[in-house]
This record gives structure tokens, sequence and C-alpha cells, in this order.
């Protein structure tokens, strides 16, 4: 187990390695990042200038190197739009971000596995193809449609919550759904489909001969084991839900890290850009890596096989 | 169930490529025909609408019907250009990490590992902030961010093909490891490949959307479902069926996809059920 959690833990630390490289390089896409950074009217002298100054013309490694050792200290530079750190700028909005997926996350689990249960119990009913229909119906939608709908049905139409804004529990509700609403489908339709497994096996047969009712037999033993893929796709799905967030936080003023990274992105901000995509990144490394480590330990298979 | 669910799906499908090849013939309009003096014409059916533009008229007056039906064109291509050359690239970085494992199958599943790190859109955003807008642009991006999926799926199928007895007859035979690949082993995986393509058609389509929603995706005079979608947001409280359309024809295409996608999985590789 120490062995198993030591290698992950070793992988996890080169993931963020090629994160760091990717982030970094990002901004060399195009070949000079001192136009991308330098307002269109700048003279070929002041982009010399800039370019001496930042140190765009020391080779591509050395750069590298130097925004990778500052980068572990903490210190990604200055935005150029708000001119405070980066780093700064983010960690601030971070809470809001926060909230946000794991209100999401809420909305997916307490929807998505009652009705990934329901479905698989009701099989081959009326009701289960209407359950799975939703479930098709959540994957194909598209976040900023559903977004404008909300906004249009339930704050414009028949106004019960606020169409922007954080700062009270009715502000949450609809970004929450927007957010949360593919995540659902996704742990709705996973589930369904493991439960319908689950329920043909030998045990469950056994439990029902034992005469245990069919909640009991539905929720003890058939859930349990059924659950198993669900938590990885969760950890999987709160990375989707962070990435998600770009969007839904942009629609509803919601003052998290995805709307100020998408100000930043059309502000040409590129110090702040490559900060948040790097903290994003590692977060998400950092969930995986989490969800990894919980995965075998709830699996006993794996955790006495190592 | 199945079959009926992927006869709907089919028929909305080709209802999509009928207006993406057919446009000119079944628009109403030029979709960039600007007629100042019918803007914000609601759909026919509505007080003030009229038959000549069955689902109104934007903020120009252009008509919706027209820009959805040519907005196909726009996803259609995007998606479908994006999907080949991610499947391109996630089947042969696949097929080399299943095949050669040790140090190649490593390299190449921690660059898979390091792309799944990045939020998709977010890293789709940043690329294009700095490319900039365009067709090509996002062609590009969603081609070449989207392989992941693909080389996962076949480095673990080509990892248990690779194990069977014709390859290793072909081995033993002295064929060259390209030709085993090529010739051996890529033919088992393609059902694979071919539902992952279909299925991912539908991610594509949202993510061009999603890119030009944000600004950052196909150029705005190109009419597109995303665009469509960014200039009725201004017009949600006074015209709701700007933003409604496009979006419905997003949903519906997608919802197409994913069942002929799920239709076509049972059929040629249902193994791949759990696995999505």
């Amino acid at each position: 187990m120490i062995k198993l959690l030591r290698q992950r833990l070793q992988r996890a630390l080169l993931v963020i390695l090629g994160v760091s490289l990717f982030s970094f390089m990002i901004v060399h896409l195009t070949g000079d990042p001192a136009i991308l950074m330098l307002p269109p009217d700048a003279t070929v002298e002041q982009v010399e200038q800039f370019r001496e100054a930042v140190g765009f013309n020391d080779p591509l490694w050395q750069q590298y190197l130097r925004w990778l050792t500052n980068a572990v200290r903490g210190d990604f530079g200055f935005s150029l739009r708000h001119q405070q750190p980066a780093l700064t700028l983010i960690l601030e909005r971070m809470p809001a971000t926060i909230e946000l997926t794991l209100a999401a996350l809420a909305v997916s689990l307490l929807v998505g596995i009652p009705l990934g249960v329901w479905t698989a119990s009701k099989r081959n009913t009326f009701a289960a193809s209407i359950g799975s229909i939703f479930g098709l119906l959540g994957q194909s939608l598209p976040a900023f449609w559903m977004a404008l709908m909300l906004q249009l049905f339930f704050g414009l139409i028949v106004p019960i919550f606020p169409l922007t804004g954080r700062g009270s529990f009715s502000q949450l509700v609809m970004p929450a759904i927007t957010l949360g609403v593919y995540t659902t489908a996704t742990i709705m339709r996973l589930l369904q489909a493991h439960m319908v497994e689950v329920l043909q096996q030998d045990y469950i047969r056994t439990a029902r001969s034992k005469g245990l009712s069919q909640a009991l037999v539905v929720f003890k033993h058939a859930l349990r084991n059924a659950l198993l893929p669900v938590v990885t796709i969760i950890g999987l799905q709160l990375g989707t839900l962070l990435g998600g967030a770009v969007i839904t936080e942009s629609i509803f003023a919601w003052p998290g890290v995805g709307r100020l990274l998408v100000q930043a992105i059309n502000n040409r901000d590129i110090p702040l850009v490559q900060a948040g995509v790097f903290v994003l990144a590692v977060c998400i490394v950092i969930i995986n890596l989490c969800t990894d480590v919980l995965y075998t330990w709830l699996d006993p298979r794996i955790r006495l096989e190592s | 169930m199945k079959s009926k669910t992927a006869v709907v799906g089919l028929c909305l499908l080709l209802l999509v490529i009928a207006c993406a090849l057919l446009a000119p013939v079944l628009a109403p309009h030029d979709p960039t025909e600007q007629n100042l003096a019918a803007r914000l014409r609601p759909p026919a059916w509505l007080p003030g609408g009229n038959s000549q533009h069955p689902l109104g008229t934007d903020h120009l007056g252009r008509d919706i019907l027209s820009r959805i039906i040519y907005g196909s064109r726009v996803s259609l291509l995007v998606a479908l250009i994006a999907v080949a050359v991610s499947g391109v690239i996630g089947t042969f970085l696949g097929l080399a990490a299943g095949y050669w494992r040790g140090r190649v199958d490593s390299c190449i599943m921690l660059l898979a590992e390091v792309q799944m790190a990045f939020p998709f859109i977010l890293l789709a955003l940043a690329v294009m902030a700095v490319l900039g807008p365009g067709l090509r642009n996002v062609i590009v991006v969603l081609g070449v961010t989207g392989w992941v999926a693909y080389g996962r799926l076949i480095r673990a199928e080509v990892l248990s093909v690779s194990a069977k007895e014709f390859v290793e007859a072909a081995r033993a035979l002295g064929q060259k490891d390209y030709k085993i690949m090529l010739r051996h082993i890529l033919p088992n995986v393609m059902p694979s490949v071919i539902v992952m393509a279909s299925l991912r058609v539908a991610n594509m389509i949202i993510a061009e959307s999603s890119l030009t929603f944000m600004g950052l995706g196909v150029e705005p005079h190109i009419p597109t479902w995303g665009s469509m979608l960014a200039d009725g947001r201004a017009y949600l409280t006074s015209a709701w069926w700007l933003a409604t359309f496009p979006g419905l024809a997003i949903m519906l295409t997608v919802l197409a996809v994913n069942l002929v996608g799920a239709w076509l999985r049972d059929i040629l590789d249902p193994r791949l059920n759990n696995a999505m």
C-alpha cells in the first residue's frame, strides 16, 4: 500500500512538471509573446525594450527554468491589468469557484445517484426509459445554452432566482444546476449500467432468496458495489466541473477563477492566464491523486493485493 | 427501445447533414443578408411574425432559420475534421504505447495525463487567445487537444490484442513492427476507434460552439450556432427566440450523434458499454 502511494505521488509530481512546461509553452506558441502582451500600436523599439526587460531574448530553456523556480516560490509575476501578483488574484477568487464546484457536485450526487438506482431497479419499464432519455439529454445540453434558458425561465419569465452575482443561496441555484447537469447525467448513466450488472449477480439472488426486502437488496447489497466506479468518475468529474466553471461563471457573473481567467484571456493578461491555467491544472492533478488513493483504499481487492 | 431511439437519432442526424449539404437550396434567405426594417421579428406563430421568417429575425434583421441551416455546416465541418485529426493522432500514439510498452508507453501516457490535467475548454480558450480566433485555428486546437480519449482507449485495446497468437506468429515470421501494427493490430482495434470517433463528434460540436460563444472561435461574420447564441444573449429579455433556436439546434444535433454513437457501440463493440 505504501509503495503504491509512493508510486502515485512520484507520478503526480512528474505530471505537475509536465503541466508547468505546458503552461509555460502556451505563451510561446506564436513565437513572440512580447507582441501578445503589448498593445497593437507599440513601436518596434518598445517591443524590443520590453523583450529585453522581461527576458524574452534569453534561450527558451533558461526562461522556463526561471519561470519554474519563481512558480515554485509562488511568484507568477504581476497581472498586467490588475497590477497585483497573479497568484494573489487567483487565490482570492478560489473560494467562489470551490463553492460553485462543490454545489454542482452536490446537485449531481443528490440527483444522479437516486435516478441511477431507480432506473436500474425499474429496468424495461416506461419510467426507466424516461430516466434514460433524461440522461442522454443531460449529456447533450450545451452548458452555456442551458444557462441562458434558466436565466430566461427562472430569472425573467418567472423571476424566482437572481440572474447573476454571488452572495445568497438563491444566487447559487442556477449556476450550480447549469454546471452540474452534465455530471448528473454521467453519474446517473454510469450507476445505472453498473447497477444493472450487479443486480444480476449470484449474491443478489442469494440475498433475495433469503427473503430480504427489495430496499435492503438494492441499497445495501447492490448499491455499495455499484458505487465503486462512481467514486472514480467523481474525481474525473471534479476536474470537468472546475473546467466547466469557466463558462458558467462568465454567464452568471460569478466572481470565481473561471471568470477572472476569461477576462484575463480577453485582456491578453498573459501572466494571469499562465498562472491560472497552471494552478487549476495542479488542483486537478491533486484531485486525481486523492481519487486514486481513495479508490485503492475502498476496493479491498486492490488494497489487499498490494 | 435501443433500436427505436437509434432510428430517431439517425433521422435527426440525416436531417442535419442534409441541411449542411443543401443549405443554399433549403435556406429561405441569405444568412448574412441584413434587413433593419425587419429586425427582431418574432417567429411566425406569434403576433407580429410572418411566414417569410418562420423562426423570426435577429437584431440585424437576418433570418434565423437560414442562419441555423447554414450554421450546421460549420458545426459539422469543424467536428468532423477535428475528430479525424484527433482520431489519427490518438490512434497512432495509442498503437505505439500499447505495442512498444516500456519507455514509449510511459512517455505517451505521461503526455496524456498532463493534458488531462488541463480543463479542456480553458486550455482551448487560452490557446485560441494566443493563436487568434478563426475557423482553421479552432480545428487545429480541437484536433490536437482531443487525442487523449483515443490514445488511452486504443492503448488498452492494443495491450490485449498484441498478446494474441496471430501477433506472435507475425513477429516470429520476422515482420517489421510497423507492418504488424498497421496490418494485424489496427484492423482489430478499428471498431473501437469508430465508436469513439462517433461519440466524440458530439463533444466537438459543443466545444466549437462554446469557443465561438465566448468570442474565441470561428470568425463572427460566418453564421454559426455559437455566435448566434452569443448575439442572442443580449436580447434575452426582448427577443427570446434569438438564443433559443440555435441552442435547440445544438442540443438536437448532439443528441442525434449520441444516439447513433450508442447504437454503433452496441453493434460494433458491446464491451465498451461500461467503459464510457
